[in-house]
């Protein structure tokens, strides 16, 4: 039996308990009479917790085998004598880090010097550094509003038109007239008008355009920290170009994750 | 810089030096998580260390293989413990009954199995075409339908809530075709 449209309908609307007192009590009759249904809430309801950010999937197993290996572990010696080496090492650190910050002055000088030769071992790599913001600079990667038949906006159709041509000054016009008129947050836009101002060497504004990307609430705010790594690619400051591919090795869910691992091996 | 392999022998060992570049490199970001997050000092020393002796657990019972980066690895590790723990509490205030607290070890086991399952789903996510992941993403956050058309620029929320529904279903599909899916219940 296939479910009908108004079931699924009622379906995702129970997700989200938006179903009326009386569609409620008809919908809860239906679930325990159709097993397909129930089967499609449960799985929809588990994707809507293991895809949040906020909720947890609890899980009962009801067969000890699956955890008893486990159990045994963490009851065994090596588990016990590695929680206390971890007691040991967060008494240490805790030390370390309270002796580090009376000592802040003594750390300056030292950055200062660490700066001084990140800068050498930075030119040293002039070249390399190049080739790489070379290869990554093709910018194809980028969502296209017009593939899709989906942009709703002229404008934005013809800037876009623009930037694949290379019309980099015509784009960035576009691209802000836009964003002025509209008031649109669209980090897609702001990603291709930062895009824009990196290839007019207009380097200052396309930093902060990107870090408008890293302070959004968008989903792709991580984008911001790739293109700001570019952005110090291409005029070769290679310490910033490492402090924004560190801080997408922070999470694996980030953008460019095993790209900019590669590439801090390389500039490293 | 796959420095994995470092970190897992340097715990396998209790290498006091490599156990303190751990804290060194991965504590700051996941006690910063922890007290953003409604937790305190004593929360953040908690779920790192647990998150560590799980990571070993998976590592030496299941032979489970680090495809990322330790550092990467732990910091989600942490970061699911850590929603775990908030969600625990929720659960035994909103129950009329209290739920019967688990030994410590059978909790952790636990949680190693429910991280697992976690992962399996991110791993069939990441599978989906990167249009419908990104729809589905947003979706997924609870995102309003005519914010997803704003961000992504679809013309109007019927369009999205379409498109959901047909990235929704091949989700489904993929997920129930595995045969992980099945293997444990959930609560």
């Amino acid at each position: 039996m296939i479910l009908s449209d108004n079931l699924l309908l009622q379906a995702d609307k129970y997700l989200v308990n938006k179903l009326t007192e009386p569609e409620l009590s008809a919908f809860l009759l239906e679930l325990n009479s159709n097993a397909k249904l129930a089967d499609y809430v449960a799985i929809n309801k588990e994707m809507s917790i293991q895809f949040s950010d906020t909720d947890w999937q609890f899980i009962e197993t009801t067969d000890a085998n699956q955890t008893k290996d486990l159990q045994t572990y963490f009851k065994s010696d090596k588990a016990i004598a590695l929680k206390s080496a971890l007691n040991d090492a967060a008494k240490k650190h805790k030390t370390i880090s309270e002796s580090s910050k009376a000592n802040n002055s003594r750390v300056f000088s030292f950055l200062a010097i660490a700066a001084s030769v990140i800068l050498l071992v930075g030119l040293f790599f002039l070249n390399r550094t190049s080739d790489i913001y070379d290869s990554y600079n093709s910018w194809t990667e980028l969502p296209s509003m017009i593939e899709r038949g989906e942009a709703k906006s002229a404008i934005l159709e013809n800037a876009e038109i623009k930037f694949v041509a290379k019309d980099f000054a015509g784009a960035n016009k576009l691209y802000t007239t836009y964003l002025t008129e509209t008031k649109s947050n669209n980090t897609n836009v702001f990603l291709y008008l930062g895009i824009t101002q990196l290839e007019l060497n207009q380097n200052k504004n396309a930093l902060a355009t990107f870090d408008k990307v890293i302070d959004s609430d968008s989903i792709d705010f991580s984008k911001g920290y790739w293109y700001k790594a570019l952005v110090y690619l291409k005029v070769k400051d290679n310490s910033n170009a490492i402090a924004q591919l560190k801080l997408i090795t922070k999470d694996n869910s980030n953008y460019k994750y095993n790209e900019a691992l590669k590439l801090l091996s390389q500039l490293e | 810089m796959n420095n994995t392999n470092y970190f897992i022998n340097g715990l396998k060992t209790q290498n006091e030096k490599v156990i303190l570049e751990i804290y060194t490199n991965s504590y700051p970001s996941v006690r910063r998580f922890v007290l953003q997050n409604s937790g305190q000092e004593v929360d953040a020393q908690d779920v790192f260390q647990k998150a560590i002796i799980q990571i070993m657990a998976r590592v030496q019972v299941q032979n489970v293989v680090i495809k990322s980066t330790f550092d990467g690895y732990l910091f989600t590790a942490c970061k699911n413990l850590w929603r775990r723990e908030l969600n625990k509490s929720k659960r035994m205030v909103t129950f009329d009954q209290p739920i019967e607290l688990k030994v410590e070890a059978n909790d952790m086991a636990q949680s190693v199995l429910e991280q697992e399952r976690w992962e399996f789903f991110q791993e069939k996510l990441e599978l989906i075409s990167g249009n419908c992941k990104e729809i589905l993403k947003r979706f997924f956050k609870k995102m309003p339908y005519k914010d997803i058309a704003k961000e992504l620029d679809y013309s109007d929320d019927n369009v999205v809530r379409q498109r959901v529904f047909k990235c929704k279903n091949k989700l489904t599909q993929m997920i129930k075709e595995d045969n992980r899916y099945n293997q444990l219940k959930t609560l």
